[in-house]
Order: C-alpha cells, then structure tokens, then sequence
C-alpha cells in the first residue's frame, strides 16, 4: 500500500509548475443585499420552486399545526429524536392529536430498529440547523438525538428551521458555519427538495429513494 | 469480436430511435444550463473562480493528498492508495472479503465504471447492484452508462417498460414514469436493508477537514453511505480541493452544468464513520485514492488542464458529435469530448487515439467547459502528438496540407489561386465520393471574399481604409 502511496507522490512531484490565474473571490450576487424579510421571502419561493411544502408557524402554534398536518394527512407512525425540549413538545402534541398516533423513538441503534425504519415509519420530524434562502436549502447536522436516517427513510419529512437562522447564500455559511472546522461532524447533509430522479427520459419523478414529501416549519 | 469505432459509428448514427433520443435528451439538458447561467457576468465570474481552484488544486496534490489522507485518518477514514484499477478492486475485495461480503450496493460513480468493479466483485462471487435509478436501467440491460450523468439517457420511457416487463415480470402503464420509479424504489429499498457494503464515488475531497462531499437527487447515495455497516468510496486523486470554501463556487458550477440546477435534492458531507456514542452510520469508512494514469497527466504541461474535470458532462450536452452518435459508440467509460481526451491518456494514444477523430473542432464543448479547460486545444494537441507517434499520416495528405500552407502564406499565391477557382467554377471535378455523398459540393463564388469587399468598399464612395 505504502509502495503505491510513495510511487504517486513521487510521480505527482515531478509536474511543473505552470502560472495559476488569479484566484477571484466570490462574486457579489444581488441576494448579498436582502433585508430579513426578504430573505425569508426569497427561502420560502425557493424551496416552493424545489416542491417542498412551506408552513409558516410561531413559537406557541406549531405543535398544534404538526399534530394538524399528521391529522390531515393520516401519518400515524411518527419518528422522533430524543432530548431535544421541541422534540418532545412535537410528541407531545402528537400523540394527544389522536390515539392512532404512536411515536418511535430514535434511540437505539440503526440495526436494531432497521425493520421498524423501512417498514412501519410514515413521518419524521428533525432541525435544521441553517438554510441557505438563495438556493432553498436547509442544513441539517444528524448527530446521536437525531441519527442521520431520520431524514431519509421516512416518506414524510418534517423540518423545523427558525426563521433567524437563514442565510442568504452558500458562501456565507462555509465563511461562518454552524460547525467547527477544527471538528467537523460525522455528517453534514444539505436538503433542497424531496427525493427526486430525471432518470427516466428527463421526466421529473418525486420519491425516487428518499422522502416523497419535504416538508418545512419556518418558526418566526 | 471489438467491433471498431466507425462501425460503432455507423450503427449508431443508422439508429433513428437512438438519435432522437438523444437529441431530445440533449436539448432538455442545454436548456435548462443556459437557464441556470442566464446571468453572463455571474457565469463568467464563476468560471473564473472555479478554473482557479481546479488549476491551484492539481498543481498542490502533494500536499493536498497528504493533508487529506492526514485528516481523515484523524477522523476515523480508513486510507488506501491504488496505482491503476487493478490495484482499486483488490483493495475492495481485500474489504469485502474481511466483512464477508456477499452484497454491495453502489451509488452513482464514474471512478467505479473506470476499473470495471462490478464485473471483477462478479467473479469473486460478490454481487454489485447499482441504485442510482439509471444506471439500475442500464445494469438491467447488461449495457454502460451512455452519459455520466445520466446513464439510461439513450432509452426513452417506452423501452425501459419493456426493459422491466421482460426483466423483471412488472409491467406497467404505458408511460408511467412514476410507477417505473416506484418499482425501483421498492426492489432498491430491499437492497439497502439487506447490502453488507455501500459504495460511493466521491465529488469533491476537502483536504483540511478530511470531508468527502456527494452530490446527488434520488437519496441512493446518502442510502447507500449510510445503510451499509461498510462504506467505501473510490476517488480520482484529482478530485481533492483545499478548503470548504472552495465548495459553493464549484457546486454551483457542477450542479448548474450538468443538469441546470441550481443545487441538486441532496449534497452529502461524510467526515467520519459511526461514533461510539452514534446510532447509524456506517462503522467502517474507507477511502481509495485512484491514480490510474492521473499522475502522468499532471507531469504534462500542456494536458494537465484535464485534471480540472468536474465531471458535469456539459462538454458532451454540447457537442454535436456526441448529439449524433451517443455515449456507447465512443466504447469507453467516459464518452464525448472529455472521454475523448482522457480516454487515450489513461491508455495511451496508440490504442485509443483514434476517438480523437470523431471531433469536427467546432469548440463548442470548450466555451460549455465550466472550468475553462480548452477541450479543442486538448485534442488538437493530442491530434498532433497522434501524427509524430506511430501514425503517420499518409504523404498524400501531408503533401496537400504543405500546398495549403503555402497558399496561405504567401499572400500572392492566393490570390492568383482564388481567381484560378472562380474562373473555372463552372468545371464539374471528380469529387470524393465518401463527401459527397451526403453533402453538396461546395461552387466557387464568382467574386472572391477579398473581391467582394474589395468591390462593397468602392461602392461606399472611397469606402473604409
């Protein structure tokens, strides 16, 4: 292994050097120059471009509107974290929206719990850590409260982002992320639309693997 | 029997089923790029940007590589080194051979396709399942990737319903692109529960935080990372960038460039297996840094700008060649201008030299380039080098190219030459039949270029000096 590692290196040291073009930094996009509300504006028109289901709620109505949308939709089997106090306010109101609803809680490993995962789970419910309003992409950092299938192998998947976390752009959250760069986490994954494929000559097809339904809570 | 590249050629362009869909699959795709990029200064500026990372990036790989392989040790990645493809697959089945592996699902990877995995896992009795929606098509019909972003893009939805009738015994409605996704999903989702190893290409490598970056839609890559107790992913030493910071220029590139999307559905950063106090995740990462014939490229000046290749395929979306004859003809991995350029550097000239002839140098997939590689100075330079190496071309031609030469160069000469043209536009010449048999033979004008303006200018009372 170690003979492949120095043959390449050595290789690789061996190219000359060319002159490199200046290296420009980042172009100013007029997105730069939004206001709050504009740029929750310009999120929730995205993210509806990408077909993702916006509900704008508050701090005191939320839970009230999850346990509504499950109704609504008859999602039964719900997916929930663990530790987090909005987590367990969803469940909460959840389950005493109706008696039909029951919670499954992410708390033991994936191989254990794997059938329930792929074969029983309707909903689940995760954070966003960050969104990005110039391309409709939420942020979300899975970690042991909230294990990184919980926003993958459930049709419907519920996000709850706070309206003061959104940036304008890309380059804004690497130049100030909500991450340490020194510890990056196990897994970061940017969310934009439902699971989706073009696969099939062009034709835009929705639940190719992942989640059928996005959809986003905007806390203000 | 290999069937050669003009007799590829032929089938191919004698298909009308495949032209057309190809020609409508291309359309879609430029479109929606020229959408993405309708802003010019925007685009210009990003294209500044992002052939400055690429270039800074290959001239760093020492380092960079290094830094990488540091950093992900740090974080718990298993690192591997593979001089050619051979090297690559060993390493997989050394891995798969200490899990027991009898089931790998694969996401979308080029790198993959490039040491030919499935077939040799296939021979060691471990069975390799691709779940990217496309190229599952394409793997059910026992063919290659076609394009390498969209792999089934030479079949239209009336062929992949027969495809997973005869297949597969489902049978669908006709033209329910949603339920032949349903179907797939459903197979594929059994596959992820039950696969021993996941594995992956890799987009971008970030060097300083040891990040492997995906980028995809359907979900199959983060399934197929994320399932499997075992991830491997291979990548082309040329795939790593220095810092996070370089991410959202080169995304934007990638992602607008191959499909016109501003972001794809998911882009998925793996920095390090499962941790002790995590519940999912794979508990194995391993990452295979591919050289195969890369570190030869950067030793050369003049072709070290194919390393820049992101791989959004916007070179072939453009290219009226590959409109015409489709990825299969071309008969390597990667097909259209960047394969053709790649192709016979990873195998030599001798043997693959000859996909440089299939390009009308019209420069279209060098203006589509969202890394400013100069694709058609790429095959002219590797045209060139064809000519001094073994194949010479034939003294005929050399002899009528030194006329040319010297028609052009002496400014007299050419023009007692163009005026010899006119004169006798009227004589019906024996022309080459293999031309003119699907193409009109050009006449002479009466006046010459030069006598036309010569002539407009006059007219323009004194005219412009």
């Amino acid at each position: 292994m170690n003979k492949a590692r120095n043959a390449i290196l050595a290789r690789l040291k061996k190219q000359t050097k060319i002159n490199l073009p200046q290296y420009i930094q980042s172009t100013s996009k007029p997105s730069q120059h939004l206001n709050t509300e504009q740029t929750s504006a310009l999120f929730i028109e995205k993210l509806k471009e990408n077909r993702a289901e916006v509900r704008c709620v508050n701090s005191e109505n939320w839970q009230d509107a999850l346990a509504q949308f499950a109704l609504d939709r008859k999602l039964n089997t719900w997916l929930i974290g663990k530790n987090l106090s909005e987590l367990e306010k969803a469940g909460i109101a959840l389950t005493a929206a109706s008696p039909d609803i029951t919670l499954v809680q992410y708390t033991q490993e994936y191989e254990i719990l794997k059938k329930t995962l792929f074969h029983k789970v309707d909903a689940s419910i995760t954070l966003a850590k960050a969104a990005i309003a110039e391309t409709g992409t939420l942020v979300l950092i899975p970690d042991q409260n909230e294990p990184r299938m919980m926003s993958l192998i459930p049709p419907v998947h519920i996000v709850l982002l706070k309206e003061c976390d959104i940036l304008n752009n890309f380059q804004q959250l690497v130049n100030n992320p909500p991450w340490s760069n020194q510890k990056m986490p196990s897994n970061i994954v940017f969310i934009s639309s439902p699971s989706k494929t073009a696969d099939i000559q062009q034709t835009l097809a929705y639940g190719a693997h992942g989640p059928k339904s996005l959809i986003v809570f905007i806390l203000s | 029997m290999v069937i050669s590249f003009s007799t590829r050629i032929k089938q191919a362009l004698a298909d009308p089923q495949l032209r057309s869909n190809f020609r409508g699959a291309m359309d879609f795709l430029r479109n929606k790029r020229k959408l993405a990029f309708s802003d010019e200064n925007e685009w210009e500026a990003l294209k500044k940007q992002g052939a400055a990372i690429r270039q800074d990036a290959i001239q760093r790989l020492p380092e960079l590589l290094t830094q990488l392989e540091q950093q992900c040790l740090n974080n718990g990645i298993q690192v591997h080194w593979a001089e050619d493809g051979q090297e690559a697959n060993h390493i997989m089945l050394g891995i798969a051979q200490q899990n027991q592996a009898r089931l790998v699902i694969k996401g979308k990877s080029m790198a993959t396709e490039e040491i030919e995995l499935n077939d040799f896992l296939a021979q060691h009795n471990i069975e390799c399942i691709e779940s990217d929606m496309g190229e599952y098509i394409v793997q059910l019909d026992n063919e290659k990737p076609s394009h390498i972003i969209m792999p089934a893009i030479h079949k239209n939805t009336a062929q992949i319903t027969e495809l997973f009738e005869s297949k597969l015994g489902i049978s669908t409605p006709e033209g329910d692109v949603d339920a032949l996704i349903g179907v797939g999903r459903s197979i594929l989702r059994k596959k992820f529960e039950q696969a021993d190893i996941g594995i992956s290409g890799v987009n971008f490598a970030i060097a300083d935080t040891g990040t492997l970056c995906l980028v995809e839609n359907e979900g199959n890559g983060r399934l197929s990372t994320t399932a499997p107790p075992v991830h491997i992913a291979l990548m082309g030493i040329e795939k790593v960038i220095p810092n996070i910071k370089a991410l959202p220029t080169l995304q934007k590139l990638l992602t607008r460039s191959a499909t016109g999307q501003h972001i794809t559905s998911y882009l998925n950063l793996i920095s390090s297996p499962r941790k002790p106090n995590e519940l999912d995740g794979p508990k194995e990462v391993h990452l295979i840094l591919l050289d195969n014939g890369r570190a030869k490229i950067s030793q050369d000046q003049q072709l070290q700008s194919t390393l820049s290749c992101i791989r959004c395929g916007a070179c072939m979306n453009h290219c009226p060649v590959y409109t015409r004859i489709g990825g299969h003809a071309y008969g390597s991995t990667y097909p259209g201008p960047i394969g053709q350029i790649l192709t016979p550097q990873l195998k030599g000239l001798e043997q693959e030299g000859e996909l440089l002839d299939a390009c009308s140098l019209n420069g279209a997939c060098g203006e589509a380039c969202p890394v400013e590689i100069d694709l058609p100075e790429l095959i002219r330079t590797l045209r060139q080098r064809r000519q001094t190496a073994d194949h010479k071309r034939w003294s005929l031609e050399a002899f009528v190219w030194f006329i040319w030469l010297q028609i052009h160069k002496h400014p007299h000469l050419y023009l007692l030459v163009t005026r010899f043209a006119a004169s006798f536009r009227a004589l019906k010449l024996k022309t080459p039949a293999n031309w003119t048999k699907t193409r009109t033979m050009p006449k002479p004008a009466k006046l010459s270029l030069h006598q036309q303006m010569q002539k407009l200018s006059k007219s323009k009372n004194g005219g412009v000096k």
